[in-house]
């Protein structure tokens, strides 16, 4: 079955930053797999090293020891195939939405009819059909998110890297926008490795939810995420089975760490910016 | 509206009080007066060598900027982009940046004569300090996670310049050639004034040796309105350039 083919795979995966005595060690051992299709969330404490987990697959920074693989092979480089979302929305402020929206087209030499036509549907996928002219300085957080939501499906890659792309939103339109990855996740059959630290987020989404422990981060447990599909994020909340779930990711998230708590908050290191500093 | 009208009235009060104190205390030696300047100011209109020398000023200066531009966007890029050569080159240039560049004027008399090819490679130099200072600025301040995110797209290293490091550090060029207008003038005047036989320099240094204070005036003035229409086309090509800096003012801010 194509479906549960492994696009993704994670092997004993250490990460530390500095070196010698003052290496901070930031991920400690984190194994395992993502199916092609697969939604899957990272849960964790913030600055448990989750970004950095995504820094490595999109080949952004190398793993200490162990190995990150994708589609059989491993991550050397920029990998190509992922696409980036951060909390952040980095639209480029010279140029309009449209323009945003364009970026990565552009760079694929697409046609500038073709272009046009493509931004087009793009826009209407996200809702801002009459916001094209518009530079993203003005226009709301919320329509900044979504442009950004564009871009990254202009750029089509196969798998989405999404580092708690809507922790800044309003918790409506955070619903919103849920439900709108969802059904666009569901049309475009996208792998998703998505990063938060808001259980309601976690649940609804995923496939399976990766809850990961304080730094050094290692697996806490996967918890498979049965709920039918296609899920409408407020009806959601009141299945019970939700409610289940809700109680055991947080009573694994409040289990106390095996391994000592560091007092000091995570480095920058462990956003994007680490990866060119 | 009433802004405008209180402006006319202070630079009104300000000539009419410079006129009744330069007769009251017979000082027009020292500080001439407003009506000896406006007509020292015609007459070199009217027998044309106000428009001559201004000319020849503008130009020297326009090409010392244009010069000094030119290569201090090329150097900000290339060494904003090559870390090595800006940490090799790094000491060297500080070392050249922190020399008053007017003190090469001798040195270049020596070397290219009193022409108008010193004055404008004495502004060029001095131009392309700041020009170069502020791109290689822009272009190390350019977000890294906007080129990681392009990089993702598959950016190469061209795709890169061109969408964001050249908008990105388009900012900062223009504060650098903001700068640069008043001292791409003193680059061409100073030059003047060391030696020449014309530009508004040497009308300036010429009528100061002959205790000629109006047309001392008389030349500021138009070294001002000079510096005024530099600006101006500066701001103009800014905001040709980079239309999406008019939205930023009138958006609303959250702290």
């Amino acid at each position: 079955m194509d479906d549960a083919q492994t696009i993704l795979a994670f092997s004993k995966v250490r990460k530390s930053f500095g070196s010698g005595a003052e290496a901070l060690p930031i991920v400690g051992g984190v194994t395992f797999d993502v199916a092609r299709g697969e939604f899957i969330t990272l849960l964790g404490p913030s600055g448990c090293g989750k970004s950095t987990l995504l820094n490595m697959s999109a080949g952004l920074m190398q793993p200490t020891s162990g190995s990150v693989s994708y589609d059989g092979a491993p991550v050397r480089g920029i990998n190509l195939d992922v696409g980036y979302m951060t909390q952040a929305d980095h639209l480029l402020p010279w140029r309009t939405i449209a323009g945003n929206i364009a970026v990565p087209l552009e760079i694929q030499g697409l046609p500038k009819a073709e272009r046009a036509a493509r931004i087009e549907q793009l826009l209407t996928l996200v809702g801002l059909e009459r916001f094209g002219a518009h530079y993203p300085s003005q226009v709301s957080g919320g329509m900044r998110k979504r442009a950004a939501l564009a871009r990254l499906l202009a750029a089509d890659p196969a798998t989405l890297l999404m580092d708690e792309p809507f922790s800044a939103l309003d918790a409506q339109l955070r619903l919103t926008m849920q439900g709108e990855l969802l059904s666009l996740c569901a049309r475009f059959r996208k792998t998703v490795l998505f990063v938060t630290h808001d259980l309601d987020e976690a649940i609804t989404l995923a496939d399976r939810c990766v809850v990961l422990g304080a730094r050094p981060t290692t697996i806490r447990r996967i918890v498979p995420i049965d709920l039918p599909r296609p899920r409408d994020p407020v009806r959601l909340r009141t299945n019970p089975r939700y409610h289940a779930l809700y109680a055991e990711l947080w009573d694994l998230l409040a289990e106390p760490s095996t391994t000592a708590p560091q007092a000091q908050d995570a480095p920058s290191a462990a956003s994007m910016a680490g990866a060119f500093a | 509206m009433m802004v405008a009208l209180y402006r006319i009235l202070f630079l009104a009060a300000f000539l009419a009080i410079w006129e009744a104190a330069s007769k009251a205390f017979d000082a027009a030696f020292f500080i001439s007066r407003p009506s000896l300047v406006a007509a020292s100011f015609l007459k070199m209109i009217s027998n044309g060598s106000f428009f001559y020398n201004l000319s020849i000023t503008a130009t020297e200066a326009a090409l010392g900027f244009l010069f000094g531009a030119i290569f201090g966007i090329v150097a900000g890029l290339l060494l904003g982009r090559l870390k090595l050569l800006a940490d090799i080159l790094d000491p060297f240039l500080i070392t050249f940046y922190s020399l008053p560049k007017v003190a090469l004027a001798p040195l270049f008399i020596l070397w290219f004569g009193i022409g108008i090819d010193m004055k404008v490679i004495l502004a060029a130099v001095t131009v392309f300090f700041l020009v170069f200072l502020n791109t290689y600025t822009g272009v190390r301040s350019v977000s890294p996670e906007q080129i990681a995110i392009l990089r993702l797209m598959g950016a190469g290293e061209r795709a890169l310049i061109s969408k964001v490091i050249v908008p990105s550090a388009l900012t900062w060029v223009f504060t650098g050639l903001r700068l640069s207008v008043p001292y791409a003038l003193i680059g061409a005047i100073v030059g003047e004034i060391i030696a020449a036989n014309r530009g508004i320099g040497y009308i300036l240094s010429d009528a100061a040796a002959q205790f000629d204070t109006a047309a001392v005036f008389a030349a500021l003035i138009g070294i001002v309105v000079l510096s005024l229409i530099f600006n101006g086309i500066v701001r103009l090509a800014e905001r040709a350039l980079m239309p999406w800096k008019a939205g930023e003012g009138t958006r609303e801010i959250s702290i």
